[in-house]
């Protein structure tokens, strides 16, 4: 085999965490170190990929899929040198050209053709270079007489076409796809395909992220599956897809699994530190279809705050409501300083079998102000079977009658 | 990857997408560039801050609109490029996560785009000077020289403010104010010729202080300025310079994940 083009040799990094807000007595000394160029301490700071190899080689394609938040687009970022690894070595060999942010740089006061040069520039092409591949992509993003207009007038998907055009014809070794070839209609979707094939033809390496399963599977020769920041599984696509559809089935059993929320805000007055689901009636404490759960929230304050109202929402996997409700306030309360547990009992327990996900909060008592809302934050599993027909999330108890 | 060819390219075409789209769109287009000079000193002038000029000044010859006109349209591209300078990076996300290009480029460009509205204001101010029936000395000529330091000064500060913004947006607030307080502690539109105590000092030290003093002597007096006048613009180029670049270069690989 070829020498690869593309090497990530046990690359690892981090990001500041920037969902915990910055207190007064860590910024001062953080800024200082900041004002010096050193790097934070590694404890406010999160863990995006760990330990991550791989390579690709001349003429290949390798897919990379997971979950939103796995460290997709930080693997590519990585491979484009718009991120430096805190660990590891990401090693290229060859011109990158990646099909991230196409529209960057782009300008509405500005005409098409003058905004491909300014595009061209930043992917690194000389003007005359631009001037030269002008023809082949214009052609190819389909503007017509539109190109001396300026941006402004374009509709949305003119300006990605123009965007993706540019960045398909750099010349590079390596390429960097993020999920672009999502966008335009479906006859523009189809061109991108195969200019991506061309370009493999052209023994050009692609990597490419995707949420679109089909596109992976049709277009790479690997695929690897990214998990919370380290590389789960790699393999033939066929193989690798399988795992992360079964993964993703499976996600949210276990008794008490605890994840990242999606979104977290507030005014971190009153935190919410745990999370557990517990049910009533079963050894183990599963949740069991048709028997009461229980919903223990772990809060702390940091001062002495307002007794908080305390909120649990109850959503399917596709992010629909299913229930919510709220502690009743408590007026003039106030709550002191350190833990305490509150529990919330779901005493008439209509979900169905299936994985769910709670969004907790703790708010002021008025309603001013959240002090933590955590979307998404706790993924939980109902244990049990389902009868022949059932869909949907909750039992009505449905009784047949002829 | 060095590839300076397309990094002077890219340069240009930032330079050019500033220069044609900040007066896009406006009735009056490029005549905006003068507004400011021209609105200030002929507020100052109007206010009489001639009074000013008299006793032992250096410029008690000098008629007060072609000394207020003059200093605001070199402190105009100073202002100018600080302000949108230092935000220009918090402002380029988009860029700055597309490819690996010199980050210098972004607020560098801003600098570099306002020299059209200085060339223009400069052209006014020339016509001014032969309106008032003053002649432009042979001096005159080195005033790109001295601008070459103000160029330099200016372009230090906005690489550091800029890279200092991307991790405390409170910069840009700071240098709202700190910009209108400058203005003030240097000699744009009011003559400081009979300063004392501390002020003096502040005057003594101000690189703009220096620069605004040379380009009147070369353009009024037709005399070059003193080495001794020279010294707080020259150290304060270099200095901006060197400590600029050296911090944008060193924190320039976070940028991406700052911004």
């Amino acid at each position: 085999m070829a020498a690869p083009r593309l090497v990530f040799d046990h690359v690892t990094k981090s990001f500041r965490d920037r969902t915990h807000p910055r207190v007064l007595r860590d910024a001062i000394p953080s800024t200082i170190g900041l004002l010096l160029g050193r790097k934070e301490p590694a404890r406010s700071r999160f863990v995006a990929l760990d330990d991550v190899s791989f390579e690709v080689a001349p003429g290949e394609a390798l897919g990379v899929i997971g979950k939103n938040g796995a460290g997709k687009s930080t693997t590519l970022k990585l491979a484009a040198g718009i991120y430096r690894p805190d660990g590891g070595s990401v090693r290229r060999d060859g011109r990158v050209a990646a099909m991230i942010e196409l529209s960057a740089g782009f300008h509405p006061d500005l005409t098409g053709r003058e905004n491909v040069f300014l595009s061209g520039a930043l992917l690194g092409l000389r003007s005359g270079e631009v001037r030269a591949l002008m023809p082949e992509i214009l052609e190819f993003a389909g503007i017509g007489a539109f190109i001396d207009a300026p941006l402004r007038v374009y509709s949305t998907g003119m300006v990605v076409r123009l965007g993706f055009a540019v960045a398909a014809f750099v010349p590079a070794e390596i390429l960097l796809v993020d999920e672009v070839l999502a966008v335009g209609d479906l006859d523009f979707h189809a061109k991108c395909v195969d200019r991506m094939s061309e370009r493999r033809r052209d023994n050009v390496s692609l990597l490419l992220v995707s949420h679109q399963l089909a596109v992976i599977e049709q277009f790479c020769d690997r695929a690897i599956f990214v998990d919370h920041g380290t590389k789960a599984l790699e393999g033939p696509p066929v193989l690798v897809l399988d795992e992360y559809r079964r993964r993703m089935v499976a996600m949210g059993e276990g008794p008490d699994r605890s994840g990242d929320p999606e979104v977290r805000v507030g005014s971190g007055e009153v935190r919410i530190e745990s999370v557990r689901v517990l049910g009533d009636e079963d050894p183990e404490r599963r949740v069991i279809a048709g028997r009461p759960f229980t919903v223990a929230l772990g809060i702390r304050a940091t001062l002495r705050s307002p007794s908080p109202t305390l909120g649990v929402e109850v959503h399917g996997l596709d992010g629909g409501l299913i229930a919510r409700t709220e502690s009743p306030g408590v007026p003039g309360g106030t709550i002191e300083p350190g833990p305490v547990v509150a529990e919330v009992a779901f005493r008439r327990n209509a979900l169905l079998p299936g994985a769910y996900v709670l969004t907790v909060f703790a708010r002021d008592p008025k309603g001013h102000r959240d002090f933590d809302v955590q979307i998404k934050a706790h993924r939980f599993a109902v244990h049990g079977e389902r009868s022949g027909g059932e869909q949907g999330s909750v039992s009505l108890d449905a009784r047949w009658r002829r | 990857m060095t590839n300076s060819g397309a990094h002077l390219d890219l340069c240009r075409l930032l330079v050019i997408r500033e220069v044609r789209t900040r007066y896009a769109r406006t009735a009056l287009g490029v005549l905006w560039a003068v507004f400011p000079p021209v609105a200030v000193a002929a507020v100052f002038t109007l206010l009489d801050f001639e009074r000013l000029m008299g006793g032992e000044s250096r410029w008690k010859d000098v008629p007060y609109p072609a000394f207020a006109f003059s200093g605001m349209v070199f402190w105009t591209h100073f202002s100018q490029s600080l302000t949108s300078g230092t935000s220009s990076l918090a402002y380029s996300r988009d860029m700055l996560h597309k490819s690996t290009f010199p980050a210098e480029l972004i607020p560098l460009s801003k600098v570099l785009a306002w020299l059209l509205d200085l060339a223009i204001g400069f052209l006014l101010l020339l016509g001014l000077l032969l309106m008032l029936d003053m002649p432009v000395p042979a001096t005159a000529l080195f005033v790109p020289v001295v601008f070459l330091l103000q160029l330099a000064f200016t372009t230090g500060l906005v690489l550091f403010l800029s890279a200092v913004n991307l991790f405390f947006r409170d910069v840009q607030f700071v240098l709202q104010v700190g910009v209108m307080i400058l203005m003030f502690a240097s000699n744009v539109v009011v003559p400081i010729d009979g300063a004392k105590g501390v002020a003096a000092k502040v005057f003594a030290v101000n690189p703009i202080v220096s620069y605004l003093d040379a380009y009147r002597s070369l353009l009024f007096l037709g005399r070059c300025p003193d080495l001794a006048s020279m010294a707080p613009g020259i150290v304060g180029a270099v200095v901006s310079l060197v400590v600029g670049l050296t911090y944008f270069r060193r924190v320039s690989p976070r940028f991406a994940e700052e911004v």
